[in-house]
């Protein structure tokens, strides 16, 4: 099912969104903040139209819809109900420049001072990799000021070229400087591998790297603390929850998880490896069973033919929609469908918002003159137990510290 | 007159460059044999020629400068990075008395990335693509490496 698009004009480096807000840095190293709703919302002035892009744009968690399941089950319904945004994606949607100016929060010079390699929105901070090192900026979501401060922070003076956020931790892929974690603490990162590392995600706990060597799996399990155990913090005020502290298990290579080598990638549920005719091995990863059974944590599920060229991935990853494998003159999104969504032309940079809880089924894509914010909405009705690609939705999901 | 190897060059433009020959002396059928020097594949003249078009371009600061052996108008083959990649990006350090410098292997070593500043000035003469200044900063392949 083809996505909805929506190309904004401009010579763009990189874009987050977040809370309502989209952040383009340009070439020209200005951010700019845009607020998005108001973007969406004058699109057109057709109700019908507004409420459907709203939904595609604004409201991706939505139309999941478990409460609805009973309805949504009804003869005709969820046709019903996906016609509009079918109709949808079969225009061409754009914003130009100008048209894009009144929706402006804030313009300033990159307070990163230059283009960075990498960013991350996470718990009202943006986070910023350049070759100064990891700055952060604290990020007011609902405030005109957008920041509290232009002037960043820098919590490391070292290099990488990806960063991935997750239960207050930074995941830093370094290439052969290999994997670091940040911990919140203004503490110096921890280099937990020194083996090649090229992408960072989370799965769970635990981190995976893909490399042009071997992928690996730094792994962790989380183990609830007794009141006897050191860290045991007797006064906290959330004394009916359990205290957990993170353990290390090791580094599980690649060729552990799949039996074989090959470009592989991971986020949450699924690990991905590329074979050698061109297939794709899918893995379930249980955190659950990594402490007391590892071997019994990857459950492979299926493998899927001859879809992509292995000698031609530029790079690769994954979200609720499906999988991405960019190349070098185009984007794959193969669909947690089934359909394959073929984006041609050579990207910038392109992102997905796995973490996010209303933009979730966002891809944005940088050109060379625009950028394309994409909706993907053929996720919301699927058996989410039986899709073979893509993260598993969870019922009642919520944003993920 | 041939270049001489590790000895200081004086330059018209006031530096003084040396030709390394640790970064010459390990190829063998065509592949690196060292794991930790890089190898020209260039004459050592046009190594010379790199640094000095880096400088006159401006892809250079005080301690560093970024090179390409442009050919036919595009960036072509200078060296071998020790895992055996062609680069076609040149890195040159200030050592104080004199330059020097060795084919870049962008897609291992993070210092080896040339800074987003050098690569837009690269686009913007239509040496590299755009896409592809985010594809060397990430350390992805690209028409500087293979």
């Amino acid at each position: 099912m083809q996505p909805i698009k929506l190309s904004i004009e401009g010579d763009y480096w990189d874009s987050q969104i977040y809370r309502g807000r989209l952040y383009l840095w340009d070439m020209e190293n200005v951010l700019r903040v845009y607020d998005w709703d108001a973007i969406i919302a004058a699109i057109s002035s057709d109700p019908g139209v507004r409420s459907t892009l709203d939904l595609a744009f604004s409201r991706s968690n939505y139309l999941y819809g478990y409460d609805f399941k009973p309805l949504f089950a009804q003869p005709g319904v969820k046709q019903s109900i996906l016609g509009p945004f079918e109709a949808l994606s079969r225009v061409d949607l754009g914003v130009t420049r100008a048209q894009l100016l009144p929706f402006m929060v804030l313009g300033i010079d990159n307070p990163f001072n230059q283009l960075p390699d990498d960013t991350e929105i996470y718990e009202k901070s943006l986070y910023g990799l350049t070759r100064a090192g990891l700055l952060e900026l604290a990020v007011r979501p609902t405030s005109k000021k957008v920041f509290t401060s232009i002037v960043p922070l820098k919590l490391w003076d070292g290099q990488a070229i990806a960063i991935s956020a997750k239960r207050r931790r930074l995941a830093i892929a370094a290439l052969s400087d290999g994997l670091f974690e940040y911990g919140f603490d203004y503490a110096e990162p921890e280099n937990l591998s020194h083996r090649h590392v090229d992408a960072v995600n989370w799965m769970y706990s635990s981190i995976y790297c893909t490399s042009r060597d071997d992928g690996f799996m730094a792994a962790y399990h989380w183990e609830t603390l007794q009141p006897s155990d050191e860290g045991f913090e007797l006064t906290r005020s959330d004394a009916d929850r359990p205290q957990l502290r993170r353990e290390y298990d090791g580094i599980i290579g690649g060729e552990e998880i799949f039996g074989a080598t090959g470009m592989s990638w991971g986020l949450d549920d699924k690990v991905y490896r590329v074979t050698q005719d061109g297939g794709l091995d899918v893995v379930a990863f249980h955190q659950s069973k990594l402490k007391d059974n590892p071997t019994e944590a990857f459950n492979p599920l299926t493998t899927l033919e001859n879809l992509i060229d292995h000698r031609e991935i530029i790079s690769a990853g994954s979200t609720y929609f499906g999988i991405l494998v960019e190349f070098d003159r185009s984007l794959i999104v193969l669909g947690s469908d089934s359909q394959n969504v073929h984006l041609y032309g050579p990207v910038t940079r392109w992102r997905v918002f796995p973490r996010s809880i209303s933009y979730e089924n966002h891809l944005h894509v940088i050109r060379d003159s625009c950028i394309d914010v994409l909706a993907f909405f053929h996720d919301w009705f699927l058996d989410q137990d039986e899709k073979p690609a893509g993260i598993h939705h969870e019922y009642g999901r919520k944003y993920r510290f | 007159m041939a270049t001489p190897l590790d000895t200081p060059i004086a330059l018209t433009m006031g530096s003084r460059y040396v030709a390394k020959s640790y970064h010459r002396d390990s190829m063998k059928n065509g592949r690196n044999t060292s794991r930790n020097k890089s190898q020209w594949t260039i004459y050592p003249v046009d190594e010379v020629a790199c640094f000095v078009d880096a400088i006159s371009e401006g892809w250079s600061d005080d301690l560093e400068a970024w090179g390409l052996h442009i050919a036919h108008a595009v960036p072509a083959d200078l060296g071998i990075t020790t895992r055996d990649d062609i680069s076609r990006v040149a890195r040159f350090r200030n050592a104080g008395l004199y330059w020097s410098g060795f084919p870049a292997d962008y897609r291992n070593e993070l210092r080896d990335r040339p800074p987003t500043i050098i690569l837009q000035r690269w686009s913007q003469a239509n040496l590299i693509e755009k896409y592809e200044i985010a594809r060397i900063r990430s350390g992805r392949r690209c028409s500087l490496s293979n």
